[in-house]
């Protein structure tokens, strides 16, 4: 695949970019357009950017994860935003919520149902990059 | 309860004897049946009550462990645990090695179980499925030398005719369950004629003979048993003359009460029963293997017990009384005859053996008497049952082609019958051997003399115990036959009377046969015959395999493209079927009054770019206009307000769009495998008919509400139950967050997958070879080869 | 008992998420406890079920019908304790069977995965949560498939999926459907809402669709073709899990949508049901006569008995869907332990062939008893499950006077008795053929961790062959939940009154 500068330039650009525009889609969800599926969508666009302007190899020393494994965790995380419920209310996936109030900051909203997106995201962004990736590997390998 | 312990002693020795493998063990097994029978002789004979023992067992069905010990049964127990005992210390004499007797002993024992459960169970399922596991044992015994080729043939042909049979005989027995409420045999004497009267009465009694026939080997059917003398001659003794094949004769004489009387009954028995004997004696006589001539007149006299209780009379039913302890003893003697003279000169065919007299005398004098009770000489028990049988054939109430066929058809079988016996004697033991033949006789072990012995003690001694031993059996069995208290007394000599002539004529004409025997025997082994062995090999050997092959190759073509077309065309078929034959309405005001242009006009792009799809020349613009359709479809979604969906649709078909260019990176550019003209027209119907099938499901879904949507509840308790705006959001995490969860899991598999098959191959097979740059050629390996070597083969037919 | 109607999707998910683990030792030592306490889990569930009535929990608190029940009648509880059985049998026999490369990749991750779809669909009580319950299934099969990636695990894949993708499709059209005209998805609300108000028209269209895309997954005819087309590919252990209890899960959503949703418009369609189930014992048993292969002659039989369970709905009363429960538990027992010796004579002599095979009666009297029971209970005969099995439905459908049905289940079943003959002949009584017995492994015994799942499941056979009626009294109890769902519909829309 021909790389091109420019292209690695906008890309350079763009991540931070869509990283965090993606996990503020994923944070407001409850209220707003957005949501885990659609923030692991975005982030992982991301991914595949990069993917695109650097070859899988060099994303894979960049960022350093492994999205197969990370893919697992995301799921450990839905389970035990599930849990959760299950042990507070006795309910299994009953939402919970914590607000603290933070000074100078606002009412903070944590519950399990962000858990359980922020689990949903982490699978969308890994499960989407590590096919990616892995297909770019065949395509490098059968270049050479 | 002493019941439970008679059925079921057996069957606990062979499971012991599973447990203990050892052949001194398997010696021990005959006191097990030895201490059945004396019991049974001890108390049962001349009782006055029916003992009856009763467990619950499958209540909700109406099926329950249940025995009871009438004459009937009593007879036939006492011929299963008697000759059981003898064969079972005859296979200790007859076994070489010690693994073969153990494993003969562990069958014949489960087998002895089986078959004093059928003739002891009131509840007509439970003796089914003593019925089924005879069959079963029979085929273990049958095919017991299995690394010989006709054995296995013999022992799935007997157990497809027997099992074949069986099946129509369970659906009998339901049929019984059905008419009358239940299946307790001793219930359904209480009302005789609740058969009769039901309606089913036709049906039950053709299922109920086809069972009854299969099993005892009935013509045509009979087939299976000839077959079935592959098995080791203890089993053929006991099973395939002694007790077994008896088991359709005594499921007729036991369900005679409550279906006899009838023209069905009378005709189909009668007839089916004479041919067979007639049948079964003429071809014995052309056979040389000495099993094959036992197994074919055990198939001749299997008729004439059928025949005989046609009539249902009070002859008939002494005729079968006497006439199954006759055959018992003399034909088990014969067989076990066979088994010793094989054993002494490693063949049965009659040709090669003679002058067998002097060096086994004490087989010789069994096999003698045996073979005269067998022509029914006086004073043997043979001549006895001939008598009665004569008497049952000329019994007065039969119509008068009955009258006239039976006893023609029992003179005729009769003779044959001798010729048979003595041919049997005379052949094997008094004429000289064979020239050329290079025999070494011996006589048997005593283990193996034991049998024949004592067989022929009895049908030399009983006509002489007639009153004291054999009467009152005979009585209580007739008795339970005809269901009317009844006192038998049995003669060895009544007078001259025609039931004594046609004894005669049989005899004379059979010595006549017998002397005249060598152009006879020639003469029909000439004849054509109608052998129904060749059907049934045609049957299941070739008609059924051939048109099995052919039906699974033509449906199982493996081409997905067919595949998909018969589920495609299957889906449209009968939903349009439905939706006309039912005249459903598909617009209503509502759907009209939501119409809007711009919506239309919308969709008729989307409608285009469909139809761009399938003129697109290569993969890659295939997928981008599909892109572009996916788009537009987002922008619906964001007209109707969800902008969440038109969102999440967007970027679904931005990663699927670099999906489908990554993946088409290893495929070629253009369309390959043009089809013909046709071809694609069908493709194009099937393909139009399923676009118009699901607008027409939709519009009829929409046409045809039922009750209201449950969604308004879901806006109106985000706030309160989700905490949170966003109700899309809130519905996939909150209210319906399992159902993410089963999604996301789909998507790690869909991640595993896509990894295993991208790096995970079998070992040696080059990369390249998955993504060759020309159209791939797989299916055709899946339609061709008949070869044996390619582990691929096709679908339908496995090579 | 919250807890323990969610253990059997969790502890499944657990087994996924034990990919983690790097030791391959430890993973699978992980996957078989969790497969051992899902099936605890399950019977349990089963005895509760029995003893207190329907179990419902709603999940996230959410009430009915607005958000997902999970609901265990008796008809769930069977099938989920009859399912933890199988899969546990199947763990321990692929720890015995499956290689250890095959292993590297996620073997038991994506067995949990697979038996968390099959838990899903058994035990949801709503629509389109069975669809993704299906989804997981799908996707998870076809991983397991074609993992390995043999040419002919690739081509068969391509069936698999295509096909049971346009069933998924399918359903989802149903569901969307339904939903358009019952404006509700929670099963137990339909059921409710269709008895209230009977639609001949509209409804009777659902259950059609409902139809094809369940008898896609069932294998019915004419929409079979994807399961001889590969399910003889995989490793053995794979065959036996999908051969026992995929197509059934297509039969479990027949029962719980068509016969418990829409009964009355089936009645529209029980002719042709009955035509389809003839049909579709008697292509199966055909397709299994025509077979000269272990694997794929078992697996046209798959499609052969699901004519009967498909008969059983075509006769649709009381005793027909006692009979089909009893024989679904039955089949699934049967069908796993044969596959099981297949696998295990391919382990003894290196071939699926039945003309290559022979001599496993000498070599291997232990596994010769086993397949001797095992087949012949399929065939249905007594002292087996299978007798009963065939018996209740034959009676069934002798009660309501459909002789011809019931003369093609007969027929079917002496085809049967054929096929396993054949089976018994080639493999285990004719003599091992000369030419290969270089090929075959001589030296090499079958360890007791192969043995003993078939044991257990042959054991089981024999038990409920030998103590019929509490099976009798479960799949009666699971009948009449299904056919009158009056205390199914008031556990889940009328909480606190059902116990």
């Amino acid at each position: 695949m021909t790389r091109s500068v420019f292209f690695r330039f906008v890309v350079r650009v763009m991540l931070p970019v869509l990283f965090i525009f993606s996990l503020m889609l994923m944070l407001r969800g409850h209220n707003e357009a957005g949501g885990g599926f659609i923030g692991g969508l975005v982030a992982s666009s991301g991914v595949i950017l990069m993917t695109l302007a650097y070859g899988p190899d060099e994303v894979r020393q960049r960022l350093k994860i492994d999205f197969l494994r990370l893919m697992f965790f995301g799921l450990l995380i839905v389970i035990l935003a599930g849990l959760v419920g299950l042990i507070i209310e006795g309910e299994f996936l009953a939402a919970e919520w914590w607000k603290p109030v933070l000074q100078g900051i606002g009412q903070l909203e944590l519950g399990s149902p962000l858990l359980f997106d922020m689990g949903v995201y982490i699978i969308v962004l890994s499960v989407t990059s590590s096919i990616v990736m892995s297909m770019a590997d065949e395509g490098e390998r059968m270049d050479d | 309860m002493l019941l439970f312990g008679i059925v079921f002693a057996p069957a606990v020795a062979a499971l012991v004897l599973a447990l203990v493998p050892r052949s001194w063990l398997a010696r021990l097994t005959p006191i097990v049946p030895a201490a059945i029978f004396l019991w049974l002789a001890a108390t049962q004979v001349g009782a006055s009550e029916i003992a009856t023992a009763q467990l619950s067992w499958f209540p909700s069905l109406g099926v329950s462990l249940s025995f009871f010990m009438d004459g009937l049964g009593l007879l036939f127990a006492l011929i299963i645990s008697g000759i059981g005992t003898l064969v079972l210390i005859y296979a200790g004499g007859y076994f070489e090695k010690p693994a073969d007797l153990v494993r003969f002993t562990i069958y014949t024992l489960i087998f002895m179980t089986a078959m004093l459960g059928i003739v002891t169970s009131s509840n007509l399922v439970l003796l089914f499925v003593f019925w089924e596991i005879t069959s079963l044992t029979s085929y273990l015994l049958i095919g017991f030398n299995h690394e010989n080729a006709d054995a296995r043939e013999g022992a799935r042909r007997a157990l497809l005719i027997t099992a074949g049979g069986g099946l129509a005989l369970l659906a009998g027995v339901l049929l019984i369950g059905v008419a009358s409420g239940t299946f307790d045999f001793l219930t359904l004497l209480t009302n005789p004629n609740v058969l009769r009267e039901s309606g089913l009465y036709t049906p039950i009694a053709l299922l109920i003979f086809a069972g009854a026939f299969s099993k005892s080997a009935q013509w045509p059917l009979h087939f299976w048993l000839p077959g079935a003398m592959e098995a080791p001659t203890p089993a053929s003794t006991y099973l395939h003359s002694a007790t077994m094949v008896k088991a359709g004769v005594f499921l007729l004489a036991r369900i005679s009460p409550l279906l006899n009387g009838s023209d069905l009954w009378l005709y189909t028995l009668t007839i089916i029963g004479l041919i067979t004997f007639v049948y079964g004696a003429v071809i014995a006589l052309r056979q040389t293997d000495l099993k094959a001539i036992l197994a074919y007149s055990t198939v001749s006299w299997l008729g004439i017990l059928v025949a005989v209780q046609g009539a249902a009379s009070e002859y008939a039913a002494v005729a079968l009384a006497v006439g199954v302890l006759a055959h018992a003893l003399y034909k088990a003697a014969l067989f076990l005859m066979v088994g010793n003279v094989d054993h002494a000169t490693h063949t049965r065919l009659i040709d090669r053996i003679g002058g067998l007299a002097r060096p086994m005398p004490v087989t010789f004098a069994a096999a003698l008497v045996a073979a005269l009770s067998m022509a029914g000489i006086p004073p043997l028990l043979g001549f006895v049952s001939k008598e009665t049988l004569n008497a049952a054939a000329l019994y007065d109430g039969l119509p008068s082609l009955l009258a006239t066929l039976l006893p023609v058809g029992v003179v005729i079988g009769a003779a044959f019958t001798v010729t048979v016996a003595f041919r049997v004697v005379y052949d094997t033991f008094i004429k000289r051997a064979p020239a050329d033949s290079d025999l070494h006789p011996h006589e048997a072990n005593p283990a193996m003399l034991v049998g024949p012995a004592i067989l022929g003690m009895f049908s030399l001694g009983l006509p002489f115990l007639l009153a004291p031993v054999l009467d009152p059996l005979i009585s209580q069995t007739v008795t339970a036959i005809r269901q009317t208290p009844t006192s038998i007394h049995l003669h060895l000599f009544e007078g001259v009377n025609t039931p004594l002539i046609m004894s005669i004529i049989a005899v004379s004409v059979g010595v006549l046969l017998f002397i005249m025997r060598r152009p006879l025997i020639r003469l029909l082994q000439r004849m054509p015959e109608f052998d129904p062995t060749g059907i049934y090999q045609w049957l299941f050997f070739k008609a059924l395999p051939d048109f099995a092959n052919a039906l699974t190759i033509r449906l199982q073509n493996g081409r997905l493209h067919y595949y998909m077309m018969i589920v495609f065309a299957s889906f449209i078929t009968l939903i349009s079927g439905i939706i006309l034959l039912a005249r459903i309405s598909l617009l209503n005001g509502d759907v009209l009054a939501d119409f809007e242009w711009r919506i239309a006009v919308f969709c008729l792009f989307i409608i285009i770019g469909a139809v761009g799809t399938i003129f697109a020349p290569t993969r890659l613009s295939a997928i981008m206009i599909a892109g572009i359709e996916g788009s537009l479809l987002s922008l619906l979604f964001a007209i109707y307000g969800a902008p969440d969906l038109a969102f999440t649709q967007m970027m679904i078909e931005v990663v699927t769009l670099v999906l489908f260019v990554l993946a088409f990176h290893f495929l070629p550019d253009a369309f390959t495998g043009s089809k013909g003209r046709a071809a694609r027209a069908l493709d194009f119907a099937i393909a139009l008919g399923m676009g118009a099938m699901v607008t027409v499901l939709i519009l009829a879904a929409q046409a045809n509400p039922v009750a209201e949507p449950i969604s308004d509840w879901y806006i109106e308790n985000a706030e309160s139950l989700g905490q949170g705006h966003n109700v899309v959001n809130i519905l996939l995490v909150d209210f319906r967050g399992l159902d993410t969860m089963g999604e996301v899991t789909v998507l790690i598999v869909a991640a595993i997958g896509v990894t295993a098959l991208l790096r995970f191959r079998p070992s040696g097979q080059p990369r390249g070879q998955y993504y060759a740059k020309e159209a791939p050629a797989p299916l055709q390996t899946e339609l061709a080869s008949e070869n044996d070597d390619d582990d691929e083969g096709s679908e339908g037919k496995s090579s | 008992m919250q807890i323990l109607l969610v253990l059997p999707l969790i502890l499944p998910l657990l087994i996924g998420c034990s990919a983690l683990i790097r030791f391959r030792n430890i993973r699978q030592t992980v996957a078989l406890i969790c497969l051992f306490l899902n099936m605890l889990v399950c019977l349990l569930l089963l005895v509760e079920t029995h003893l207190y009535g329907v179990q419902v929990v709603q999940s996230g608190g959410v009430i009915a019908p607005y958000g997902i029940s999970l609901v265990v009648d008796s008809l769930t509880g069977v099938m989920l304790a009859i399912s933890g059985i199988i899969g546990f049998a199947v763990g321990i026999f692929s720890a015995a069977t499956i290689a250890a490369n095959h292993q590297r990749f996620a073997y038991y991750p994506l067995f949990g995965f697979l038996m968390m779809g099959i838990n899903f669909a058994f035990i949801t009580g709503d629509l389109f949560t069975l669809y993704v319950a299906f989804e997981v299934m799908l996707m998870a099969s076809f991983v397991l498939l074609t993992v390995g990636g043999e040419r002919s695990q690739i081509e068969g894949g391509l069936k698999y999926v295509t096909l049971n993708l346009i069933s998924s499709t399918i359903f989802l059209i149903a569901a969307g459907l339904t939903y358009a005209v019952a404006g509700t998805l929670n099963m137990a609300h339909l059921a409710a809402i269709m008895a209230e108000q009977p639609s001949p028209g509209i409804g009777t269209v659902l259950a059609a669709l409902f139809l094809i895309a369940f008898g896609i997954k069932a294998a019915m005819f004419p929409l079979f073709f994807w399961l001889p087309a590969s399910y003889h590919t995989p490793p053995i252990a794979v065959t036996a899990l999908f051969g026992g209890l995929l197509t059934k899960v297509g039969i479990y959503s027949m029962w719980r949508v068509l016969v418990m949703i829409f009964p009355q418009e089936l009645a529209y369609l029980q002719p042709l049901i009955l035509v389809l189930a003839a049909l579709t014992m008697i292509i199966g048993v055909l397709g299994a006569v025509a077979q000269t292969e272990f694997r794929r002659l078992l697996s046209f039989h798959i499609i052969s008995q699901i004519g009967y369970l498909l008969m059983a709905i075509g006769l649709l009363t009381v005793d027909s869907m006692t009979g089909a429960v009893f024989f679904m538990v039955h089949v699934i027992l049967a069908k796993t332990a044969l596959f099981f010796v297949s696998g295990l004579a391919y382990e003894l002599e290196g071939t699926y062939k039945l003309k290559k095979l022979g001599g496993l009666s000498k070599r291997a009297p232990g596994l010769a008893l086993l397949f001797l029971f095992a087949a012949f209970s399929l065939a249905g005969f007594p002292p087996f499950s299978g007798f009963w099995g065939k018996l209740l439905l034959i009676r069934s459908g002798l009660e309501i006077g459909q002789y011809v049905i019931v003369a093609i289940a007969l027929a079917v079943s002496l085809l049967t008795t054929y096929s396993m003959l054949k089976i018994w002949t080639e493999v285990f009584w004719k003599p091992l053929p000369k030419q290969d017995t270089e090929l075959a492994s001589p030296h090499k015994r079958l360890s007791p961790l192969m043995l003993a799942p078939v044991g257990v499941l042959v054991g089981l056979i024999i038990a409920i062959g030998v103590f019929a009626e509490p099976m009798y009294q479960l799949s009666e109890a699971a009948a009449v939940g299904v056919i009158s769902p009056v205390s199914y519909i008031e556990a889940v829309l009328l909480p606190g009154t059902g116990e």
